[in-house]
């Protein structure tokens, strides 16, 4: 799932939920690690279910893409991943910290099983496609392992060296990963562990106590799962996750200690190269890591880069060279600049396809002299060709769907409220919304909502994506369903203000949690045919089963 | 007519006088008789006489006072639901449970041992079980004894012998205080067993139990986090019908939220225990005065009423719409519309405006799915008439039969008050009926005739026949509670004489009755001045 806008929501969502007991967290397959469109891994995305997916450059720190001319930086908005919930086989998960609880939610039949884990759960994952999961217990600094294939559950705990309070899960499901968090930092709690991490070996119930650089961000794990790479300002932490006795090593990412810091990194998927650019700026360059001998070149290019999205492989980058009104793609294996394209205008943020076939240029930035557009950057053709579209309102972030076939743009909102008696520009301006955009035609579909979209989730099948969209002080809160074929769209009334959406596959549901002070859950049938005011089911106060005893 | 009553009453009177001032048992004169409240079963009258230790049974039928000896002083009665069941409750802690024939007389009698004196006591609809609580009664309120367990309850199996194991004596887990009140749900099936369960209300809990499974484990269910520190309070447990084949739940209203609790079962309940139900907090309202759940063309609905706001709540998606009524309603009477639509009748105590939602209809037609009709005077109570979508309103010196389906307002007018009648308006608009109206008009369980009691020039009993609209009267020697005795056509009038008195007039139509048709009994507590 997508949450466009992060650095809005960075501050809010560890701790808006005031009175809120349930962490939901965790993986739902493609549409966590595909959806947002990069196939390399970023830091940006966060890997496999970070509570707090941090921005570029930074946890939240605002630093967002570098840029010369004074402009200030892109918002990196359609690399920010938010967490995906936590789903087994055919439950969700959520932690019901007050009461010490974890709860397993019956997709079907809304059904609650209460498991006792600890102290405090704050965070749980979930083995993808099986009723196993790992909870973080922030109460009792101990990890609870439970098998919930066997009735009763099994519980299995291991104490953490350290108070930490950030979980990550490799993608095969063997490996757990803590760290603390800084973001997520509450008052009054140990914020001692900022350069430790913990990772578990789930199968072997082995713990393994490392030190990393500063502040360490979400892990990204290799796609064989042997290596996890931990992005930390001092650099980069590589973990060998399949020789527990080597020691970990902290490499940088920059060549100049002083621009170590505060970066957009990005990792092959095969960890064979880690790529990185400055985020604040002042480099016209980026940086090449090669983990295996700890080499570290550094590839000049004609501007300051704004954007750095991997292909599919991992062994080219597409960088985004907004004041130079250029988009390069670099050889990062060779250092070679392969392409070069001029932009027809000042665009400094690309989102590009899983296949590698396609990208989305675009720029975040409001500008009085450039009307809304994209650029549309067929990678197919030799040279690459690019093609402009107008759209009507301007971008604050894109997202292309794991397919490759759709792209989702997220757009800015003028101050104001949407009057239908005002010019055109200015009612759309000042309207909420979104669109879709065929990569094939380039036809777009703008999409006006009367509340804030607060991300995408594209469905593993592909077919389709679903919006949460959320307005508290007209209480307005809908889930929009996306048809990708068609470009339809319809809405589901939610009763209260969402905040995470989910699929559960193996039972055709998709889920929306939402605000409530004792937990609210909603459930859809993912291909509903059904009215969308049929279709919700939702189970209001779930963190009051876990009080049923 | 009077006259000649009268006439009786001072002869009897006179002479139970003198035969009393000749009786060598002194005693009788010095032991107060103590009779407690009547209550009426299908065929019989009984009071509680605890100056006799005994319970005082008058068949009307055939005319007969009996007698049901117990160990200790009673201390309430209670009538079966089947209405020819009578379970007397003694200040010794013991249940002495009377079935009675065709005739009226005792055929069975089962004394079981409670071990305590409860306060409280529910029978269940169908009379197979009784449970008894310390519902209702407070800290220090022991009921006499030196220490008393508030959480304790007795379940008793009205079907089977006393034993050792029936009833069987438990304590509820306890948070700090003691089950207010218990509410029984009527059978139904989960996962193949036949359950039936039992709620008994505490404060920010409930525990759920089995009076089938009397020895299982309680379920209790919270409806506050750990560190919430507000009181929500269950205050109601009303049955919601299962929906498709599923099974029966429980709709929790409480105090202290805006919420309704739907508490709903799976079927893999192990059979030997007590199932934990489902919690789902649904959208109520603030000042909620009524709760209705009915299965509509939509599926099931929890319509929910508070002032003149009425509301559809969909538990599945958790959705509710509303409809804004034209005036205040405090009760929904639910009934089957002539196109075997549901519908509800919607009323409150002092409004003369009554509401028919058509309950199909409310979340999408809205307003328009509330038809309304509007009566000269404000609504004192409703009575409603068993087996038919009518009831008869009871407003100033008035009587009003409302046909729900019709939705016509037929008045008769009372040359007088009705007993008990003349509530109040408080300062905040608020209306509360009198004490004692609630018994002083009555529809006989046939559906055919309305009674009420009414002061007029003196005591009357007034009839209405519902089917003809024929009214008639009945002047009384004295004023009294009205009690049917439906088995043996009967309507009885307890004087509340402190040596029992009663009159006996035939069921049906008052007008037509003759003096030689009625009958009035005193003494009915004086055994020895009978027994001689």
């Amino acid at each position: 799932m997508h949450d466009i806008d992060e650095k809005r929501r960075s501050t809010r969502r560890p701790k808006r939920r005031a009175g809120l007991a349930a962490a939901i967290m965790g993986l739902t397959g493609l549409a966590g690690l595909t959806g947002c469109g990069d196939a390399g891994m970023s830091d940006e995305m966060a890997g496999a279910g970070a509570p707090n997916a941090s921005a570029d450059a930074g946890a939240g720190e605002g630093s967002g893409a570098g840029g010369s001319g004074g402009q200030g930086p892109e918002d990196e908005t359609e690399s920010l991943a938010f967490s995906p919930p936590a789903v087994g086989d055919d439950h969700v998960w959520v932690t019901s910290r007050e009461n010490d609880l974890l709860l397993r939610i019956d997709a079907r039949s809304r059904a609650v099983t209460p498991i006792d884990v600890g102290d405090a759960p704050s965070a749980v994952l979930t083995l993808p496609g099986v009723e196993r999961g790992v909870v973080l217990n922030r109460g009792s600094d101990e990890l609870a392992v439970v098998d919930a294939t066997v009735d009763p559950a099994k519980v299995a705990f291991i104490a953490l060296p350290r108070h930490f309070n950030a979980l990550a899960l490799s993608p095969d499901g063997r490996h757990a990963v803590v760290w603390f968090d800084l973001a997520l930092a509450e008052v009054g709690e140990d914020t001692t562990a900022l350069q430790d991490a913990a990772i578990l070996d789930v199968e072997a119930m082995e713990l393994r106590a490392i030190s990393t650089g500063f502040r360490p961000r979400s892990p990204i794990f290799t796609a064989d799962g042997e290596t996890c790479f931990l992005v930390t300002e001092d650099g980069v932490s590589v973990v060998d996750l399949a020789h527990p006795e080597a020691a970990p090593r902290l490499l940088p990412t920059a060549t100049d200690p002083f621009l170590q810091d505060g970066r957009e990194v990005a990792i092959s998927p095969d960890g064979a190269y880690v790529v990185s650019r400055a985020g604040a700026g002042g480099e016209s360059s980026i940086s090449v890591l090669t983990p295996a001998d700890g080499a570290l070149v550094e590839i000049a290019l004609p501007g300051e880069p704004t954007d750095l999205d991997l292909f599919a492989e991992g062994r080219k980058a597409l960088v985004m060279l907004r004041e130079a009104r250029r988009a390069v793609i670099v050889d990062v294996a060779t250092g070679a600049l392969d392409v070069s394209v001029d932009l027809p205008a000042a665009l400094g943020s690309a989102a590009v396809a899983p296949d590698g076939e396609r990208a989305l240029l675009y720029t975040t930035l409001p500008s009085a002299d450039l009307s809304p557009r994209f650029a549309a950057l067929d990678l197919t053709t030799d040279p690459p060709a690019l093609t402009q579209h107008p759209v009507r309102k301007e971008i604050a972030g894109a997202v292309i769907d794991p397919g490759g076939r759709a792209a989702w743009l997220l757009h800015r909102k003028a101050e104001g409220e949407p009057d239908p008696t005002l010019s055109e520009a200015d009612f759309l301006s000042r309207s909420y919304g979104y669109s879709l955009v065929d990569l094939e035609s380039l036809f777009v579909r703008l999409v006006t909502t009367p509340a804030e979209p607060r991300g995408v989730l594209f469905s593993a099948d592909l077919a389709r994506a679903w919006v949460p969209l959320s307005r508290p002080e007209t209480g307005v809160h809908e889930l929009q369903i996306l048809d990708l074929d068609g470009l339809a769209v319809r809405s589901v009334p939610l009763p209260s203000s969402p905040e995470m959406v989910g699929e559960v596959p193996s039972a055709d549901r998709v889920f929306v949690t939402q605000s409530h002070g004792e937990g609210r859950i909603s459930f859809l049938d993912r291909d509903s045919e059904r009215r969308e005011t049929d279709a919700l089911e939702t189970l209001s106060g779930y963190l009051l089963n876990g009080r049923i005893e | 007519m009077s006259r000649h009553l009268w006439n009786r009453l001072g002869l009897c009177g006179v002479a139970a006088m003198g035969l009393l001032a000749a009786c060598d048992r002194a005693d009788v004169w010095e032991r107060p008789l103590s009779a407690g409240e009547a209550v009426s079963l299908e065929r019989v009258v009984a009071w509680p006489v605890a100056g006799r230790r005994e319970v005082v049974l008058y068949a009307p039928g055939p005319d007969v006072v009996d007698r049901a000896a117990l160990d200790a002083a009673p201390r309430r009665l209670l009538a079966g639901p089947d209405g020819r069941s009578l379970l007397a409750l003694d200040e010794a802690g013991g249940a002495t449970l009377l079935r009675f024939s065709e005739r009226g007389s005792v055929e069975k009698r089962v004394d079981y041992d409670l071990g305590a004196v409860f306060t409280g006591v529910e029978w269940a609809a169908d009379g197979h079980y009784a449970v008894f609580h310390h519902g209702g009664s407070s800290a220090g309120d022991t009921a006499g004894e030196v220490v008393r367990n508030p959480n304790e309850i007795a379940i008793l199996d009205l079907e089977a012998a006393a034993s050792g194991t029936n009833p069987v004596r438990r304590t509820l887990r306890s948070f700090g205080a003691g089950p207010r009140a218990i509410v029984l749900s009527g059978p139904g099936e989960i996962g193949g067993a036949e359950r039936r369960f039992a709620w008994a209300l505490s404060d920010r809990y409930l525990a759920l139990f089995d009076l089938a499974r009397p020895t299982a484990a309680e379920v209790i269910v919270r409806f506050t986090l750990p560190q919430e520190t507000r009181e929500v309070v269950p205050v109601s447990v009303e049955a919601v019908p299962g929906v498709d084949g599923g099974a029966p739940g429980a709709l929790v209203r409480a105090a202290g939220t805006d919420d309704l609790f739907l508490l709903s079962f799976t079927d893999d309940a192990a059979p030997d225990t007590v199932p934990k139900p489902v919690l789902n907090a649904l959208p109520g309202s603030a000042s909620l005065s009524d709760t209705l759940s009915v299965v509509t063309a939509a599926g099931l609905r929890i319509f929910t009423l508070a002032g003149n706001q009425l509301a559809a709540v969909d538990p599945a998606t958790g959705g509710r719409k509303g409809v804004t009524l034209p005036a205040y309603g405090g009760h929904l009477v639910p009934f089957t519309g002539e196109d075997g639509a549901p519908q509800a009748l919607i009323w409150a105590e002092g409004q003369a405006t009554v509401a028919f939602a058509r309950l199909n209809e409310v979340e999408q037609a809205r307003g328009r799915a509330v038809t309304v009709l509007t009566l000269e005077n404000g609504i004192e109570r409703l009575v409603p008439v068993p087996g038919q979508a009518v009831a008869v309103a009871v407003s100033t010196a008035r009587l009003v039969v409302l046909d729900f389906r019709a939705q016509t307002a037929t008045p008769f007018d009372i040359g007088g008050v009705i007993s008990g009648y003349g509530g109040y308006y408080d300062e905040y608009g608020g209306y509360t009926p009198s004490a004692g109206i609630d018994e002083s008009v009555q529809v006989s369980g046939d559906g055919k005739t309305v009674y009420a009691m009414v002061s007029a020039e003196s005591p009357t009993l007034v009839s209405v026949d519902l089917a003809t609209g024929a009214a008639g009267a009945f002047e009384l020697p004295e004023s009294g509670r009205l009690m049917q005795l439906p088995g043996a056509g009967r309507v009885v009038v307890d004087h509340l004489d402190p040596l029992g008195a009663v009159t006996v007039l035939p069921d049906g139509d008052l007008g037509a009755l003759e003096d030689a048709d009625v009958e009035t009994h005193t003494g009915l507590f004086l055994s020895e001045v009978l027994d001689r």
